[in-house]
């Protein structure tokens, strides 16, 4: 009877705390338990006399609560199970008070309990208004405290510059105020130029940075220090990496396949950092969505100025810096990759003047057959030279007037045609950013067949045979020279593999090849039939392609 | 007069499913540059030697073929490379 009784209480127990408590939630490793939800997606929960409110944000769920009159708090939360889990998340770092952060909670409160029509819902939004009623939207100066080092800047916000009728009608619009973004802060050392940006609470595009300049090398730190104006309570503390969407590529040049830092020129070691974002600005003409262009003073004015300078002299030293080929296996196959000459002279042995990485080792006798070209002493004559052409343009089921694409599979076709009569043929390539002058065709490599003429003086010239190109066999410096370049750049003439990256560095690379090399990755999978099969198939397509317009 | 109707909708006919055909393979992508004169992307394959053309909102799915080194279907119109659908 004593089993049944406590049983009995047992279950009146759980069916009770079902009834009042129909969800858990914990914030920073406490539990409180909620109250069925009345509004949709909406949980008022309590752990002692603490109370507060789960809901959803533009970002995820969150709790909201009171802290004091006026001040408000949005943290995040780490599990939130109604029945099941509806939400899990790894810890996370706890809410500091700050102002930046109330400013957050504030905002997202109204967006998101807004409407809801809980009591403690209600008291939020009316804290959350008068938080906002007293925030001032313009810091104009503060300080800047590294978290590392504890260097110290102090920082005066940029000047904004009377705004346009559309910009004012947009201000009024969105509630907001369109100012200078940009802050002019100085340290201990006077030589250093420093660029700070703070984005308003809640922008989720713009990462707080600083860009410290100093004798054309510039470092971008963005987050790890704390901001604050004198007064008790922080503005800001951000953590390193704050916001931030750079992932440490700070080379910003493709692929991740080679580590970053081989692909920044010596010269900017110091300004590791700010490499990528200074480059990806020159590359924009350094367009910061207009941040600038809202900037009065002549400070920030001519901070800009010189972040815009620093940034012009990277791109600018690209086609100049000193790089040498580095050759490494990924995912099977052997790449070629240009790297800074210093750093990559350690990274292995040498092979034709390229550093070998010690995962090509085991594919030395495959680097050795599509980077080496034999010459077995068979040299055409001129004149034979230009028979073929003719042989190769008469070829019907090649449609050399489609020209947008599909060299590979013209090259290829004719070189084993030109094999099978007796004729030694290599491929002759060339990468970069090419154009066939007075069209819109692009070309990010080009390729064709080529064979060693011996010229009436007994030297032994590559001719390259392109019908899509020339009107006759050519050497190869006229058949470089007959495509247009956009890169400002060397021609570097090199081996196969040539470097993936050399548009990277503005360069433009010339190498010939065995006719068995496809395309300008090795593609080891690929079998002769494989080549054979796929490049018909492609001639066929713009065979169809160039009929469908009229043209053949 | 019938005759030269029928000619004339066979022509409009046949130009405008010239102008209108398309590819569609399935490519990896080596690289995207946003062309900020032009502004689109500038997109290369791995064999593929020319240079093609996508509108920023193709740029998720390219870059998810860029990232992951897996392929794409890309249908692209021939006359000119430029891309019209990814997925």
């Amino acid at each position: 009877m004593k089993k049944f009784n406590a049983l009995i209480f047992v279950c009146f127990y759980l069916l009770l705390s079902k009834m009042v408590f129909a969800a858990t939630v914990e914030v920073e490793g406490k539990q409180y338990n909620c109250e069925a939800p009345k509004s949709y997606m909406t949980y008022v929960c309590a752990n002692g006399s603490k109370k507060i409110i789960v809901g959803m944000t533009d970002g995820g769920w969150a709790a909201f609560s009171k802290e004091g009159p006026g001040i408000v708090s949005l943290k995040s939360i780490t599990k939130l199970i109604d029945g099941k889990v509806l939400y899990q998340s790894n810890e996370i770092a706890p809410y500091e008070d700050t102002i930046y952060n109330r400013k957050i909670a504030a905002d997202q409160i109204n967006f998101s309990l807004g409407s809801k029509s809980e009591p403690l819902a209600k008291e939020l939004v009316s804290e959350a208004n008068t938080f906002n009623s007293n925030y001032n939207e313009v810091i104009p100066s503060l300080t800047l405290k590294m978290n590392e080092g504890g260097d110290v800047y102090q920082c005066t916000k940029g000047s904004t510059r009377p705004l346009t009728n559309k910009q004012t009608s947009l201000q009024d619009q969105y509630k907001t105020k369109f100012t200078c973004p940009y802050y002019s802060c100085s340290g201990k050392d006077p030589a250093e130029k420093v660029l700070m940006v703070l984005p308003k609470p809640g922008n989720t595009f713009t990462s707080p940075n600083m860009l410290v300049m100093k004798n054309g090398q510039a470092k971008l730190v963005e987050g790890g220090y704390k901001i604050s104006n004198g007064s008790s309570l922080l503005i800001a503390n951000f953590p390193k990496g704050y916001n931030s969407d750079n992932d440490d590529n700070t080379a910003g040049l493709p692929p991740a396949d080679v580590n970053p830092d081989l692909l920044i020129p010596s010269k900017y070691n110091d300004s590791k950092s700010s490499y990528k974002y200074l480059l990806d600005m020159a590359k924009k003409d350094f367009d910061d969505s207009g941040y600038l262009d809202l900037c009065s003073g002549n400070d920030i004015k001519a901070l800009g100025a010189e972040r815009k300078k620093i940034g012009l002299a990277m791109q600018s030293y690209l086609s100049e810096a000193e790089l040498i080929e580095y050759l490494k296996v990924i995912d099977g196959s052997i790449h070629s990759y240009y790297v800074d000459r210093k750093k990559g002279q350690t990274l292995g042995c040498l092979y034709q003047n390229k550093v070998v990485d010690s995962s090509v080792l085991g594919q030395y006798g495959h680097l050795k057959e599509i980077s080496t070209v034999k010459s077995n002493g068979k040299y055409l004559r001129p004149d034979e030279v230009q028979d073929l052409f003719k042989k190769a343009k008469n070829m019907k089921d090649i449609p050399f007037d489609y020209k947008y694409d599909g060299c590979y599979a013209r090259a290829h076709v004719m070189s084993k045609r030109f094999e099978a009569m007796g004729i030694p043929t290599q491929k002759a390539w060339i990468k970069g950013k090419l154009f066939v002058p007075g069209t819109d065709i692009e070309w990010q490599y080009h390729v064709a067949p080529t064979v060693e003429v011996k010229e009436k003086n007994g030297k032994i010239v590559n001719y390259v045979i392109d019908p899509s190109l020339t009107d006759k066999a050519v050497p190869l410096d006229e058949w470089v020279a007959a495509m247009g370049k956009k890169t400002t750049g060397p021609i570097m003439k090199t081996t196969y593999p040539f470097p993936g990256n050399a548009l990277d560095f503005q360069r433009t690379t010339v190498a010939i090849s065995p006719s068995d090399v496809y395309a300008p990755t090795d593609l080891q999978s690929m079998s002769a039939e494989d080549k054979m099969e796929f490049s018909t198939q492609k001639l066929k397509e713009f065979t169809e392609v160039l009929a469908s317009q009229g043209k053949r | 007069m019938k005759i030269f109707l029928i000619l004339i909708l066979f022509l409009v006919v046949f130009s405008s499913s010239a102008f209108s055909k398309t590819l569609t393979h399935d490519y990896q992508v080596t690289g995207l540059t946003f062309n900020a004169e032009k502004k689109y992307y500038e997109v290369t394959f791995v064999i593929e030697a020319g240079i093609y053309k996508a509108d920023e909102k193709f740029f998720k799915c390219l870059q998810k073929s860029l990232e992951k080194k897996k392929l794409a279907k890309v249908t692209y119109e021939p006359m000119g490379l430029k891309i019209t659908d990814c997925q």
